[in-house]
């Protein structure tokens, strides 16, 4: 039986779970970012999005 | 002849996306779309030709490069004819960015792995020499689009290019063929004591392909792909934003990437070269740890000489990063067809440049400086080179063919 290619898989499933986690916490920041700045100005509700960027994400 | 055809095609192949800079304002001015609606269009067509890498060289593999880059010509034409006619964004989105990234990605995959099937040694030196036809071509083609969109207008244009690029294609095609064997002769390099058998003569088998599948390389080099155009894409968005906000004008900050161009044609040619002879595997490795630590000059870089430097130090392994990998694919799976095997790569590659470009104007956004975009594009560099450690040595084939 053929040996399966686990060290390049995983270092693929690496590659996605690094890739989530940044675009979480960019995203993330980028939607505090303007919520807050949203706040001080004009008090408009946040979008869908922006709340499930900052729900998502574990730092913020 | 083989190399000088597969440039061709490939210059008329990036075309495509060449033109979407001087197009950009004069469809705004027309049909009052927002530059961010028009640039959606760019972003569809650079994911189309992404996620279609794989299939386009599955295709390549299955029918041959010849017959898929028909197709490919077809979708070419219909996709310059119709959007040179659309009247309403969602069919400037199917024909620019579905039909015409499509198209693109059959003509950048197949070609690469035809070409070097015509290769039993050299291949270093045909690669390259494509490689640089493929940086000159869009330098070329660029201006002549400038010229046509002020002499004829936009749409004229993408129906002038369309027919023209259809029959240029046409012509090459004529004289094409997929592989030596299809045409009756050896490949460039064979020698006598290499005898007249060879794994390509078999053609395309999924027994071998699966065998591709479980190296672990052919997964490492998909992902360093990814890693790598994340590390060059964020500097080639970012880079002019990024010296106009330290104070540079915008001609100063051109001809940063005027450096990167130039520099990085002499890379794209010896580095092919270079891995052929002396192995791959080291030249992937200083290239990516290159463009990686070249980029960390840009934390402190304020005046012209700093950035130009930098394009200096950055050009040279970004030129070589992706060019070597048509001839590593060859000294770990020989003369086996390689279409899906680097239609994978590139789709990794798509979704890295997509990714990358679209990183730094976030990041600036949230933190009003590039600099965690800079230490993004080092580190996914980095991360890239300690992959190309994993790979295996190219001093043999990794695979065996049984048939």
């Amino acid at each position: 039986m053929e040996r399966l290619p686990s060290r390049g898989i995983s270092m693929i499933l690496l590659t996605v779970l690094m890739s989530a986690f940044l675009m979480i916490y960019i995203g993330a920041d980028f939607s505090k970012n303007r919520i807050d700045k949203r706040q001080v100005s004009d008090g408009i509700e946040s979008t869908w999005w922006e709340k499930g960027f900052v729900l998502v994400c574990p730092l913020h | 002849m083989v190399v000088l055809i597969a440039s061709i095609i490939q210059m008329v192949g990036s075309t495509i996306r060449n033109v979407f800079g001087v197009m950009v304002d004069p469809m705004s001015v027309e049909f009052g779309w927002s530059q961010g609606q028009i640039g959606l269009g760019y972003a569809i067509g650079a994911l189309c030709t992404a996620l279609f890498s794989p299939i386009a060289g599955m295709l390549g593999d299955l029918v041959g490069a010849k017959k898929a880059m028909i197709l490919g010509t077809i979708l070419f034409l219909i996709g310059m004819i119709w959007t040179a006619n659309v009247q309403s964004i969602w069919e400037f989105y199917i024909a620019y960015g579905v039909v015409l990234g499509i198209a693109q990605s059959i003509y950048l995959v197949p070609i690469v792995p035809a070409v070097v099937s015509w290769f039993k040694r050299g291949t270093g030196l045909g690669t390259g020499a494509m490689m640089v036809a493929w940086s000159i071509g869009p330098a070329l083609s660029i201006q002549m689009l400038a010229i046509c969109f002020e002499l004829f207008g936009w749409q004229e244009t993408f129906l002038i290019f369309g027919l023209l690029g259809t029959l240029v294609i046409g012509i090459c095609l004529f004289f094409f063929y997929d592989s030596p064997e299809a045409k009756g002769v050896l490949p460039y390099g064979w020698r006598k004591e290499d005898g007249d058998s060879d794994e390509a003569t078999a053609g395309w088998h999924s027994a071998g392909q699966k065998l591709i599948y479980h190296t672990d390389s052919f997964w490492h080099l998909i992902n360093l792909h990814f890693w790598g155009c994340v590390g060059h894409s964020v500097i080639l968005v970012a880079v002019i934003p990024m010296a106009i906000n330290k104070g540079l004008t915008l001609v100063s900050a051109a001809g940063i990437l005027s450096i990167i161009a130039v520099v990085s044609i002499i890379s794209r040619f010896a580095a092919p070269i270079i891995g052929d002879k002396f192995g791959s595997k080291p030249i992937i490795f200083l290239s990516f740890l290159g463009q990686g630590l070249s980029v960390l000059l840009l934390l402190n870089a304020s005046t012209v000489f700093d950035f130009y430097l930098f394009a200096l130090l950055f050009g040279l392994p970004y030129g070589g990063e992706g060019t070597v990998i048509p001839v590593i694919n060859k000294q770990y799976y020989g003369r086996f067809p390689m279409g899906t095997t680097y239609g994978w790569q590139l789709f990794g590659a798509g979704i890295g440049m997509a990714i990358g470009g679209i990183l730094p104007g976030i990041i600036f956004d949230i933190t009003s400086t590039y600099d965690f975009a800079i230490w993004v594009s080092a580190l996914s560099s980095i991360w890239g080179s300690i992959i190309v450690l994993m790979l295996n040595r190219t001093n043999k084939m990794i695979v065996e063919y049984s048939t």
